[in-house]
């Protein structure tokens, strides 16, 4: 369990490679393969979108 | 005339008075050892070639070895040699500990050894494999999954609610203690 990760996380699941962060490739890396922790980024960064409020 | 005293015309060759006895001993005794000597000529080639034919079948024939050396260990015995002492490596390497780990480590460098003279290009080719795999096998999640599943982040759930409108109060799933699959 990741020391870093809060009780109340949210799991983003990406059903295809073109919906990945594209700001950190490394992001994008961990989040498809298993080498390390699930990262934890903020939704901005999980998204690629701006906020809507 | 008597007829009976005529005596016959005696030939010249018998006229030569026959040989002493002494001539006759001096022939007759070489003639004995000659048998002697040849009787234990034969007697000693039999001995020989008997002995012989023990030594070159000894020699023809595979000579056991120690098995407990360490020189057949050596990864530089040719392919073509026999394998030797195989009942007592299997028995070895069956054995449970250290000593069976050790052999079975041992034999697998030879044989590696051995197949990479065999070929040369063959740790290029499993290392790149080797790569192609350890990449799709470190995949979080399995080919039976990524049809409709790549990867996965986590993110602070009220950072998200706070970022993104789903319609439905983030208090509400908080106190509730509610799953919400999006």
């Amino acid at each position: 369990m990741d020391p870093n990760a809060n009780k109340e996380d949210v799991l983003l699941l990406y059903d295809s490679k073109k919906a990945f962060p594209t700001s950190n490739d490394q992001i994008a890396h961990n989040a498809e393969y298993n080498e390390g922790d699930i990262p934890i980024i903020d939704a901005t960064t999980a998204t690629g979108k701006k906020r809507l409020r | 005339m008597k007829r009976g005293n005529i005596r016959p015309p005696v030939l010249p060759s018998s006229s030569i008075p026959p040989r002493s006895s002494g001539n006759r001993v001096s022939k007759t005794k070489p003639k004995n050892i000659d048998n002697l000597s040849w009787f234990i000529l034969v007697l000693c080639l039999c001995f020989i070639s008997f002995y012989a034919g023990i030594w070159m079948a000894w020699s023809i024939s595979p000579q056991q070895k120690d098995c407990n050396s360490s020189s057949n260990m050596n990864p530089t015995i040719s392919s073509t040699e026999p394998l030797q002492c195989e009942d007592t490596c299997l028995n070895a390497a069956r054995r449970a500990g250290s000593h069976g780990d050790t052999l079975s480590k041992k034999l697998d460098l030879i044989f590696e050894e051995r197949i990479d003279k065999i070929c040369p290009g063959r740790n290029n080719d499993n290392s790149s494999t080797q790569n192609k795999k350890g990449s799709s096998n470190s995949k979080r999640f399995a080919k039976s999954l990524q049809h409709w599943i790549h990867g996965m982040v986590q993110i602070n759930r009220q950072d998200l609610f706070n970022k993104f409108d789903f319609g439905m109060p983030s208090k509400l799933f908080s106190t509730m203690c509610l799953k919400l699959l999006l």
